[in-house]
């Protein structure tokens, strides 16, 4: 922090002369260097206004020192840095802002239309960069491993115990290496009895992540072991939402499971460890691998690579490791995953990258409009450049002028950008995807790395607002400049070039509707996606049953039932039914061959299958329909139902009742006794499982996470309360996990498309909107530039609609040649999303209709005021001005 | 160039210039020592930033007012890469001269009974 900010600084410095620079800027840095230690401790916009009267303060002291330099006439020595012309701004900013002054007007078009392009990548960048780009919080993260199990074609990110307990010894290859696993537990001193998720983590988890507690201490060798004092440590969220960021924590208690423990130190920000949803706080995990005395199956492992041994040579050792294993044996292959890499699915990561991709094309034609603003402002100020260039300035000179004025510009949408994103940010964050709310490396927010980028992105924009006009505008000898009349028609160069403008925006804005169209239709058949059971009047609980308390099925299932069965008492509820997973999202899915009874061979692809275990009166609860045979009674336990999808892969039109098969090769038979109908069990989009398989719930099958599904006319207010009663008079300490409507359920699965949809329906709007300002500004410029010839025209017979036609037709044209240009580019960039569509496809050709009408529509819109004005060009007032 | 201006030429001193001297008056000082001690002061309501405050600095130098001391203060451990301002003679001169400037403004301020006007005319 401190090294960016003397860089920061320094660059500021760049605003004094050059010899008062190198005279000076030592003492200055030390003047800041202390400051800013000064200020260490101070509130976020304390310092956030300390680095406005540093910038302020640089900004004025070096422009004084300039203008003192220049009446004084201190000599400038001409050894200027190589590059200071870029940056010597300063003797150019009242210049600037004067000219600014001059036409407030357009420099407010300029703000909004820059600001609005920046700002869309500002916030994007931040949520990029929280979740993608940010390094984990870990010292030289890229050393940190996952130790997998390596199966044949996949790998499980847990190895067994024994294994994992192996493997933590090899210090040949690892500095240090880790054991954890997840675990929950039920806090039971607050309110309401409430699960909390924790990280179970060996002693030395902080020396192998390079990490250390902010308050308190880790956890000891000591810690885990049988009879040992139960010890907790906080997640810096938890610490901070949970106990009100409460200085004096350590030493406090608190109820897990009926046992009381001590919280010994808190977590930095930022460090969430294991990666899994709503994590709470860390316990110890054992030695031999127990937690809490609890034996666990698997465990994970990470490993710090020790220096300079990079993944590939740390895998190959692995594999030789793995080989001397196998002789004492040992069948395990380890397979190394850097740990970084898992951040979040490549969907996510594709979206992002497509909105990334999306707001660099909203800042293109944000940038190609405030070009064309100044070339069309420039043309206007043609004489003055002229005039001067004639009295002698160099064409450098004159450049750096308008440069000037484009960085001023530039820099002021930059704050105008910087309050759009704040605020823009918020939204964002609110819809956030849950994946990415939890596994971002930062928080979503306007960071110093995002200060940095839009610092960056200013200088750009900058340069490249006012690098084109600038050396276009001043193409010329002093000899021409002054010869040429008042009526003076822009060069067909510089026509040529607002045209191409014009068309490059009309492009673009084509390729970013044709993306947004394919992922609104997607969007659109994912939400009216059937989901194969009545939503309405259906609400969702999850239990997650204690080990402790619950410790078999059997006591599970005798609970679960009783509560299913009060319940279901309860006046206004119709029935009820445990699940061991409900959609959205049912807890297992496999990938296996299925092979139907009398076939000998299993289905030539796998089957991706959920399947999930039912109690009785399931499906009548659901509202799923039985097609054929029967719902499972209460003698089922061995009996199977499956969906009319799955029966048809199976059997085709044979009546599946009565009939057997098997997973894969080696599972035992079932009997299929009920079709039902299809039911979206892995969300809307089928590609995550299509075929259904569904078994009872039995005394011997219930595990500890189980569901209810309700069905009841009660409003969900006052349901909700009476199931907790209930709850609570059976077991006061047992918690309600989750709690929702199946609609809400249902709705949830689709907050990535959502999310993506949202964003991505903004931006093509703000590029859409730009776009017609766009084709607006130029078509003005150019009737109010052929006022004369139209006059003529007009004089000669031409008629009002044939004019009107003549404007409207030059627009029409460009914005054709953009619209094929983007229609090309939307065939190409629509790649990037294909595997986000669905039900579409990426080359649907009436969405590429709908994106191309949309801009012509809106482009004959654009056309039509300046036509019209062209139209009640009056010729006699302008032969008269002749 | 030190010392060939006149006093005279030097009253009134600028707010800023005035209290930089003031700050000096007091020992050798590097520039945010003086920038610091300047706010503590004036309560936080003159706070002098980096460039403004060197700047001013180097005018003063220009006029004789301060100079870049040459040996390092005792009492202050820091860097000795660090430059150490001092207030020259004429610098005290010019600080006085404003004192005095300012000490008949009082006086004329007092004999016209100003000084109970801010607090509401108790006096």
């Amino acid at each position: 922090m401190r090294r960016l900010s003397e860089r920061f600084y320094r660059i500021l410095l760049l605003f004094y002369p050059e010899p008062y620079r190198r005279a000076h800027s030592d003492e200055l840095i030390r003047f800041l260097r202390d400051k800013v230690v000064d200020k260490s401790d101070a509130p976020w916009f304390t310092r956030t206004l300390m680095w406005v009267r540093v910038t302020l303060d640089a900004v004025t002291e070096g422009i004084s020192e300039r203008i003192y330099r220049t009446r004084n006439r201190v000599v400038q020595p001409r050894d200027r840095w190589r590059g200071a012309w870029f940056f010597d701004l300063a003797a150019d900013t009242r210049y600037a802002f004067r000219a600014i002054g001059r036409a407030p007007g357009f420099a407010v078009a300029m703000i909004l239309t820059l600001g609005l392009g920046i700002g869309a990548n500002s916030a994007i960048f931040a949520v990029v960069d929280a979740s993608l780009l940010e390094p984990l919080p870990y010292a030289d993260p890229d050393r940190l491993v996952d130790l997998n199990q390596a199966m044949d074609n996949f790998a499980i990110p847990s190895l067994p115990v024994a294994d994992a307990r192996t493997w933590a010894e090899q210090d040949e290859l690892f500095a240090s290496l880790s054991l954890h696993t997840r675990s929950s537990f039920v806090r039971t001193d607050g309110d309401e009895p409430v699960t909390v998720h924790v990280g179970a983590v060996g002693a030395n988890i902080l020396e192998t992540l390079g990490q250390s507690v902010t308050l308190g201490r880790g956890f000891l060798e000591s810690d885990g072991v049988p009879g040992a004092q139960p010890v907790l440590i906080l997640l810096d969220e938890t610490w901070r939402i949970r106990f009100g960021a409460d200085p004096s924590i350590v030493g406090k208690e608190v109820v897990l499971d009926d046992d009381s423990y001590v919280i010994v130190g808190v977590l930095p920000r930022g460090v969430k460890f294991p990666r899994f949803g709503k994590l709470w706080g860390w316990v110890p995990l054992a030695e031999d691998g127990t937690v809490a005395g609890e034996a666990t199956g698997r465990l994970s492992v990470i490993g710090r690579l020790h220096d300079g041994i990079d993944i590939e040579t740390a895998q190959a050792r692995a594999d030789v490791i793995s080989a001397g294993l196998a002789e004492t044996g040992s069948q395990l292959k380890v397979k190394l995953r850097r740990h970084s890499g898992t951040r979040v699915n490549p969907d996510v990561r594709r979206a992002l990258y497509f909105l990334s991709v999306a707001v660099v094309l909203l800042l293109s034609i944000a940038l190609a409009n405030g070009i064309s603003l100044l070339l069309s402002r420039g043309v206007a100020q043609n004489r003055e450049i002229m005039v001067r260039a004639a009295l002698g300035a160099s064409r450098g000179r004159i450049v750096r002028q308008m440069l000037s004025e484009s960085f001023v510009l530039s820099v002021l949408s930059s704050v105008f950008a910087v309050g759009l994103a704040f605020y823009g940010l918020k939204i964002i964050v609110a819809m956030l995807p849950s994946e990415l709310a939890f596994f971002s490396a930062t928080p979503v927010e306007l960071d110093a790395r995002v200060g940095w980028f839009v610092f960056g992105l200013t200088m750009v924009v900058g340069f490249g607002l006012g690098a084109l006009p600038a050396f276009s505008l001043t193409r010329f000898t002093a000899k021409t400049g002054l010869s040429v009349s008042r009526y003076h028609n822009p060069s067909a160069g510089k026509r040529n070039l607002r045209a191409a403008l014009v068309v490059m925006e009309v492009g673009t804005a084509t390729t970013l509707w044709i993306g947004c169209g394919l992922l609104i239709t997607s969007f659109a058949k994912l939400v009216s996606v059937d989901p194969g059971f009545e939503t309405r009047d259906l609400t969702f609980f999850n239990f997650q049953l204690s080990d402790t308390r619950y410790p078999d099925s059997n006591s599970r299932y005798s609970f679960m039932s009783e509560l299913a069965e009060r319940i279901a008492a309860v006046s206004g509820v119709e029935t009820v039914a445990m699940a061991g997973g409900l959609p959205p999202e049912v807890a297992f899915s496999f990938n296996l061959g299925l092979q139907a009874e009398g076939s000998d061979e299993l289905t030539d692809q796998p089957f991706l299958f959920p399947w999930t275990l039912v109690g009785e009166g399931f499906f009548e609860t659901m509202g799923i329909p039985i097609v054929r045979g029967r719902g499972f009674g209460p003698a089922d336990s061995s009996s199977t139902i499956i969906d009319v999808d799955l029966a048809h892969a199976l059997w085709g039109e044979v009546d599946p009742i009565g009939r057997r098969f098997r997973l894969d090769e080696d599972g035992r038979w079932r009997t299929v006794v009920g079709v039902v109908g299809d039911v979206k069990l892995m969300g809307q989009d089928d590609r995550n499982g299509a075929y259904e398989m569904y078994s009872p719930q039995t005394p011997a099958s219930v595990s500890a996470y189980t569901d209810l599904a309700i069905r009841s006319a009660l409003p969900f207010a006052s349901l909700v309360p009476q199931v907790k009663a209930i709850v609570a008079e059976m077991d006061p300490v047992q918690p309600v996990n989750r709690i929702e409507t199946a609609a809400a359920a249902m709705a949830g699965a689709v907050d990535k498309p959502r999310f993506l949809v949202i964003l991505m329906t903004v931006f093509a709007g703000v590029a859409l909107a730009l776009t017609a300002v766009g084709i607006y500004g130029v078509l003005s410029f150019s009737v109010s530039q052929r006022r004369q010839e139209i006059g003529v025209r007009m004089a000669l017979g031409a008629r009002a609609a044939s004019v009107l036609g003549l404007i409207v037709r030059d627009g029409m044209l460009l914005t054709s040649v953009g619209v094929v240009i983007g229609i090309a580019g939307g065939l190409v960039g629509t790649r990037l999303i294909e595997s986000l569509l669905f039900g579409v496809s990426a080359h649907d050709p009436v969405n590429i209709v709908a994106s191309a009408l949309l801009l012509l529509v809106t482009a004959l819109a654009a056309c039509y005021l300046p036509a019209r004005r062209a139209a009640l060009v009056n010729p006699v007032e302008v032969l008269k001005a002749e | 160039m030190a010392s060939n201006h006149n006093l005279e030429e030097l009253i009134p001193l600028k707010p800023n210039d005035f209290h930089i001297l003031l700050a000096l008056t007091s020992g050798q000082k590097h520039g945010y020592r003086i920038a610091k001690e300047i706010e503590e002061e004036s309560g936080g309501r003159i706070r002098l930033e980096a460039g403004n405050l060197h700047r001013t600095v180097q005018k003063m130098i220009r006029l004789g007012l301060v100079e870049i001391s040459r040996t390092i203060p005792k009492d202050d451990p820091g860097d000795e890469r660090r430059k150490y301002y001092a207030i020259t003679k004429l610098g005290r001169q010019a600080v006085g001269a404003d004192l005095e400037r300012m000490r008949s403004l009082i006086e004329v301020a007092d004999s016209r009974g100003m000084f109970g006007a801010g607090r509401g005319g108790a006096a």
